[in-house]
């Protein structure tokens, strides 16, 4: 679609205006996707975010914030071997607002048919399947599972990347990509006021994939950098954690002696995993591991297991993730309760949160169908059953939780424009 | 019983439909100097994967709307994948900046219209529509296929 005022567009979406959304001819185009839909839990007693970037989740009330969304992209070529790509997203976010980001600022460079430089803002890519994870419509599921997704706290990078792609002949295609830049996210705090802010650390990663016929298989290996300590009060309880660390003689400490601040800390993982499709089926298989150089952030790994097959227009499908973080080694955080001064209560309280947080142990059994009852829209019913341990992958826990929740999910994802 | 006849003369009719099913042909300008594409190739350049041709000429490749059923046909023998599959995948590659779907022409005629007038372009039509100043580079085939 050309670039035409936005209402235009949205017709067009919704066909009263029969063929522009088919006109790709070069030229500026603008094109959107979104999401229209509601969750609800079986619990009050927890709440079921998207991801770790919203504030609240699902309950046993019909929930339209989790996945809703709506996004808008301008293309704009500017040469042969040149285009520019500037999409924004409004989706419910860490303030609590659908206030509109750019997930997309990019100047795309492809001078030969297997070479591509990119430069700018795109979005936090790191599984094969996440490559676009706000476009409900380009994947199977209602989202990608949250715990592997979920707990990613960068929304985008601003930065490089090139990617090289080598043809193997008879049907295999290896690829290299790396790319680097500066991370742009935030993350609420639910006992603060103010959010983390993960904008400005440096980060770096790359991947090699290799496609052969129906299978693709990707190795994806990245190093990311908190860039900020925990906003205030809780950054300042920090010489309190270290000096109870110290008195105990923790072994786990830095020469330093110090658990915090957390700035500077990096983040080191790697992933690996396969996609087969082939006529009717859809599979993938993927395991990722994530470890940090500060003690108090303990290693995690997750995995999942996805399998759906097409009867034409619909496409049931069934999925198993989970993750699982080190059990913590910080013995003294018991202690912290026992502290009188209510300040220092509510610091404590922030910093177990904090510190519990990051701790993941959950996985989801989920089933589902996807309905592709237009050429640009589908519909997805979807329920996961869930055992968790608590936050962060579920939030706003109350007393009273035992741990199983199951999500009833239903939403129609659309896309317009350029995304035929 | 009188169902499961039905049904049974259903898919034989469809069985044979699709074992009559008109070969496609892949065409490309015949100024652009190509004179074979195999298969997988045809395959990276209308799935995003591949912009150029091996020579360095910008690929643009051009798909009907009309037959549909030929536009199905088409990527089943290609890259396998049904096309509610083939859009999905359009929707990932297109809204993460990398790359953008194929044009979409009307029906064969504007297909084989923007073949013969731009030296990149690469279509493909039904067999017996070949005609004009194209060059067939690819023969899809069912029977091939499977």
């Amino acid at each position: 679609m050309r670039c035409k005022p936005v209402l235009f567009t949205i017709l067009a979406a919704a066909g009263a205006v029969p063929g522009l959304a088919q006109d790709s001819s070069a030229g500026c185009q603008l094109g959107g996707f979104g999401t229209l839909g509601v969750a609800a839990t079986t619990t009050n007693k927890v709440g079921y975010p998207r991801g770790t970037f919203q504030p609240s989740g699902a309950t046993h009330r019909l929930d339209p914030e989790t996945d809703s969304r709506l996004g808008l992209q301008l293309r704009l070529p500017l040469g042969e071997s040149l285009f520019g790509t500037l999409q924004a997203v409004s989706q419910y976010q860490y303030d609590g607002t659908f206030k509109p980001a750019i997930t997309w600022a990019t100047l795309t460079w492809n001078p030969v048919s297997t070479f591509t430089v990119r430069a700018g803002r795109e979005s936090f890519e790191l599984y094969e399947s996440g490559r676009n994870e706000n476009v409900g419509y380009s994947y199977l599921w209602v989202r990608p599972p949250v715990e592997l997704f979920s707990q990613s706290i960068l929304t985008a990078i601003d930065g490089l990347d090139l990617t090289q792609t080598l043809d193997l002949g008879s049907e295999a295609t290896l690829s290299f990509k790396a790319w680097g830049g500066r991370s742009v996210g935030m993350t609420p705090l639910r006992t603060q006021s103010q959010p983390m802010d993960f904008s400005g650390g440096h980060d770096i990663g790359g991947h090699a994939s290799l496609a052969i016929g129906p299978w693709r298989g990707r190795v994806e290996v990245w190093q990311v950098q908190i860039p900020h300590d925990f906003p205030p009060p809780t950054g300042s309880v920090a010489q309190v954690l270290d000096g109870y660390g110290v008195a105990l003689k923790d072994p786990g400490l830095a020469p330093s002696g110090s658990l915090f601040p957390l700035q500077g800390c990096i983040g080191r993982g790697y992933s690996a995993g396969v996609v087969y499709e082939e006529g009717p089926v859809q599979a993938e298989a993927l395991f990722t591991r994530t470890y940090f150089d500060k003690y108090l952030l303990t290693p995690n790994q997750s995995g999942l297991l996805s399998l759906g097959y097409r009867l034409g227009k619909v496409m049931p499908y069934g999925m198993f993730a989970k993750s699982r973080s080190a059990p913590q080694k910080l013995p003294y955080l018991g202690m912290l309760p026992n502290l009188s001064d209510p300040d220092s209560r509510k610091v404590v309280a922030g910093i177990t949160e904090l510190v519990n947080g990051l701790n993941v142990n959950q996985y989801t059994y989920s089933a589902g169908v996807r309905w592709d009852f237009s050429d640009h829209a589908d519909f997805k019913l979807q329920v996961d059953r869930v055992w968790s341990q608590g936050p962060p992958l579920v939030i706003n826990l109350q007393p009273g939780f035992n741990g199983h929740l199951t999500v009833v999910s239903a939403v129609v994802d659309f896309v317009f424009g350029g995304g035929r | 019983m009188t169902r499961l006849r039905s049904s049974l003369f259903a898919i034989l009719l469809a069985a044979s439909a699709l074992a009559t099913a008109e070969p496609l042909a892949v065409v490309v300008n015949p100024d652009s100097g190509i004179t074979r594409l195999s298969r997988a190739e045809v395959g990276r350049l209308f799935m995003g994967a591949q912009t150029r041709f091996k020579s360095g000429l910008v690929a643009l490749p051009v798909e009907p709307l009309n037959p549909g059923a030929d536009r199905a046909r088409f990527y089943q023998m290609l890259v396998n994948l049904p096309l509610p599959r083939v859009r999905s995948y359009w929707a990932q590659m297109y809204f993460s900046g990398q790359a953008q779907p194929p044009h979409q022409a009307r029906d064969y005629q504007e297909v084989l219209e923007i073949v013969a007038n731009s030296k990149g372009a690469v279509g493909f039509v039904a067999q017996s529509q070949v005609k004009g100043q194209v060059r067939v580079v690819l023969t899809l085939d069912e029977s091939e296929s499977r």
